[in-house]
């Protein structure tokens, strides 16, 4: 009896550590060599919520500027954790002398990140004055 | 055990005055929001909300920067100009559009692409006023008529944005859910070509009819 006990609970833990670890995960299968070229940023990154880059990635940041001499940045992050986290962004310009550029564009905005998978935050400068930005990150606690 | 009762009595004393200062020095019933923010916003399953209209908006005139359709201009040394035609709310509710349109030409204007025009519209001009009161100076002795608009001066659209909201709602047991698709075209006014299409989609689900969240 007790035996059996015993087994009934170790089979128990053994299913329930099995389904902890398992995860849907997000797998991604791209070109080895791309065809297309990044325009690298380099950018300064001020951490407030050190879980926030235990959570994200940041796998890359590139800018562009458009046809219409507006500014395109984009920043991809990939969530490393088993859970799908709700992102928050917000992409604020300024204009050569560095003044904000308030515009109605310039709102929290969210994207649902699947486990493992990446996103990629974009946005497009207001206007060809726009010359410098900021990326404001926060995730869903 | 007096000591104990005195000691039990005091506790209990400071728990209560605890709570009644924490419950006196609460947040205020009302208080205002961020309306760029997501956060403590009320979400409702079968409605566009405040913020929905910004998720909208904002996905929308990003997409129509960036693809440069009104980066050429038609006419040279002269910015494009757009009119809002017919945008149908095809939603339950009824809803003043401009909620989503004037996020869309604000940043339009903003961005040194093109110009919207409010004397032409679907439905009339937007501000007939302005039209009437210019037709009626002109020729009126009162005012100095080299100051005033002449006929034949106001410049027609050569882009025009049309559109539609549709909305879509399921049901499950106590699970409700609906489908909000925001459709908007860009149209060459010279071809009837449209330039440019995008469509934003929203999809809010729940056992509640609203909520307060993210």
């Amino acid at each position: 009896m007790k035996n059996a006990a015993c087994a009934l609970l170790g089979t128990l833990f053994l299913v329930l550590l099995t389904t902890g670890c398992s995860s849907n995960r997000v797998n991604v299968i791209e070109p080895m060599n791309k065809s297309g070229v990044a325009k690298p940023v380099v950018t300064k990154r001020i951490v407030a919520d050190k879980k926030f880059l235990r959570q994200f990635e940041v796998l890359g940041e590139n800018v562009n500027v458009t046809q219409g001499n507006l500014m395109e940045i984009q920043l991809q992050l990939r969530n490393r954790t088993k859970k799908t986290i709700l992102l928050q962004y917000r992409v604020d310009w300024t204009d050569e002398n560095m003044m904000i550029m308030d515009t109605t564009s310039s709102r929290w905005l969210q994207k649902k990140v699947l486990p493992g998978d990446r996103v990629f935050i974009n946005a497009v400068g207001p206007s060809p004055k726009a010359k410098d930005f900021y990326i404001k990150l926060q995730r869903h606690q | 055990m007096k000591l104990i009762t005195r000691t039990f009595g005091l506790l209990m004393a400071v728990a209560v005055t605890c709570l009644v200062l924490s419950s006196c020095g609460g947040g205020p019933a009302v208080t205002y929001l961020d309306p760029k923010s997501n956060e403590n916003k009320i979400i409702r399953v079968g409605s566009i909300d405040q913020q929905d209209w910004g998720f909208a908006a904002t996905s929308m005139t990003q997409k129509l920067l960036r693809s440069g359709a009104l980066d050429k201009e038609k006419k040279a040394g002269q910015k494009n100009v757009v009119m809002i035609s017919r945008v149908e709310n095809k939603t339950k509710e009824h809803v003043d559009l401009d909620l989503l349109l004037k996020k869309i030409r604000i940043p339009i204007l903003n961005s040194g692409k093109a110009i919207v025009t409010t004397a032409v519209r679907a439905g009339g001009p937007e501000d007939p006023a302005t039209l009437k009161t210019r037709k009626e100076l002109r020729g009126n002795d009162e005012f100095d008529q080299s100051g005033i608009a002449k006929k034949g001066t106001a410049i027609a659209p050569q882009y025009s944005i049309s559109g539609k909201i549709i909305q879509s709602d399921a049901r499950v047991g106590k699970v409700r859910q609906t489908y909000f698709a925001f459709q908007l075209s860009l149209t060459d006014l010279e071809t009837g070509l449209a330039v440019w299409e995008d469509e934003f989609e929203l999809v809010k689900q729940g056992k509640k009819k609203g909520a307060v969240g993210w």
